[in-house]
């Protein structure tokens, strides 16, 4: 099991009942596992502005430790103990 | 994984990739304020010692604007300082996004505290006291009625408190998916105002310097400079369930933009070349130019002479 820290910003929030930050006690999986993970396990509303049927939804920024995971194999990358996960959501009011 | 070293700079690893550029978050930072000084020396030309009005709404465009006028204009954040004067304007209509005050009054004590700028506070409901009641409740004229209200409020704001330059928040993927919505709703006549960077209502301009920067780029800044916004989900009204033209518009380009990234930019660029037509008389509601009818069938249509096409359906719907 890794411990993996997930944040939430961009009125993403609020689909997983108004946490920012989740701690996470998880087995070793990719991202795509990661996503569907939270969408099961975590998210309270509106799975339709989390998840598509291949994945995330786009509009989704996704940095694991500050990096954009376009840089790390998207959703293939292997999440690791300790990672911080943030996802930003960029449908948003101006 | 190898990543590769930042394009400009090639000696940090790149950390973000935007526009088809992979970019070190130095790099990132730099490109994103010096694109923002260009444009707004392009769009609007604060001149030294000039009064500015900052249209911010506590979301992540406009939190973002105020970051970045910010980093222009204190002597503390740049050697290349612009010297015009500026001064926030919020208008509050939380009552609508059932936002709270305690959050509203939170975010603007913060800005007040980060940014000391002079801060013009005005309700969405002192301004117009009757907007609630002449609301539809369909959700799609519901939100088009609430942002062209507060836009003419900001016109009118700007002539009481003596500012002939106003700025707003719209990004470029806020305004290529303005431009696509405002066909799809009717009112294509008024698409090249959508687009430009600069337009003039009642002798007040209004710029909006930031329709260079993707919405990526926009919530990659606001992550790295911690900045707090106030997140207003879109109007949803029971029992409309459904998302309105202008979420289904963002959503569509967003997917496009996730495979093809010129896409916004494609848009905006192209919508940037239209002409306007020249039209007599202008819409009581949007203030934009009031287009004729296409069809003589229109003709048999009660139509308020005062309202363009698209305007009459938002009351109308």
């Amino acid at each position: 099991m890794i411990q993996v820290f997930v944040d939430f910003s961009g009125g993403l929030e609020d689909l997983f009942g108004r946490q920012k930050e989740l701690q996470l006690n998880i087995e070793e999986m990719s991202l795509r596992q990661l996503v569907f993970h939270l969408k099961d396990k975590h998210l309270q509303m509106k799975p339709e502005l989390f998840v598509t049927g291949d994945g995330l939804r786009p509009g989704i920024i996704v940095l694991v430790n500050d990096t954009d995971w376009e840089l790390i194999g998207k959703d293939l990358y292997q999440v690791q103990g300790q990672d911080r996960i943030s996802f930003i959501s960029t449908l948003h009011g101006g | 994984m190898d990543i590769p070293l930042c394009y400009k700079c090639h000696t940090e690893k790149a950390k973000y990739k935007t526009r088809l550029q992979l970019v070190c978050e130095k790099c990132f930072i730099t490109n994103i304020e010096h694109t923002f000084r260009c444009t707004i020396k392009n769009c609007i030309f604060p001149k030294n010692g000039e009064p500015l009005l900052i249209c911010v709404s506590g979301g992540a465009n406009s939190s973002c604007l105020l970051h970045l006028v910010d980093t222009c204009n204190n002597p503390l954040k740049t050697t290349k300082m612009m010297k015009f004067l500026p001064t926030i304007l919020y208008i509050d209509d939380g009552s609508f996004y059932n936002i709270s005050t305690n959050q509203t009054e939170a975010y603007l004590e913060e800005i007040q505290t980060k940014y000391s700028m002079p801060i013009i506070r005005k309700t969405l409901e002192e301004l117009a006291p009757d907007l609630y009641s002449r609301l539809p409740s369909n959700p799609q004229p519901r939100a088009d009625m609430i942002y062209l209200e507060i836009h003419n409020q900001i016109v009118n704001i700007a002539k009481q408190n003596g500012f002939s330059k106003v700025v707003t928040g719209e990004s470029a993927s806020r305004i290529s998916a303005q431009v696509l919505s405002g066909i799809c709703k009717g009112s294509g006549v008024s698409v090249e105002r959508y687009a430009n960077s600069c337009i003039e209502l009642d002798g007040i301009k209004i710029g909006r310097p930031m329709r260079e920067l993707l919405d990526k780029e926009v919530c990659i800044y606001l992550h790295l400079q911690k900045l707090s916004v106030l997140t207003k989900l879109p109007i949803s009204v029971n029992p409309y369930p459904t998302p309105t033209i202008d979420i289904l518009v963002q959503h569509f380009l967003q997917n496009l933009q996730s495979k093809f990234p010129s896409t916004v930019h494609t848009l905006l660029r192209t919508a940037s070349k239209l002409v306007p037509r020249p039209l007599e008389g202008t819409c009581s509601i949007c203030k934009g130019p009031k287009d004729e009818p296409l069809c003589p069938l229109e003709n048999f249509v009660n139509k308020d002479e005062t309202l363009c096409y698209s305007c009459h359906h938002l009351i109308n719907p």
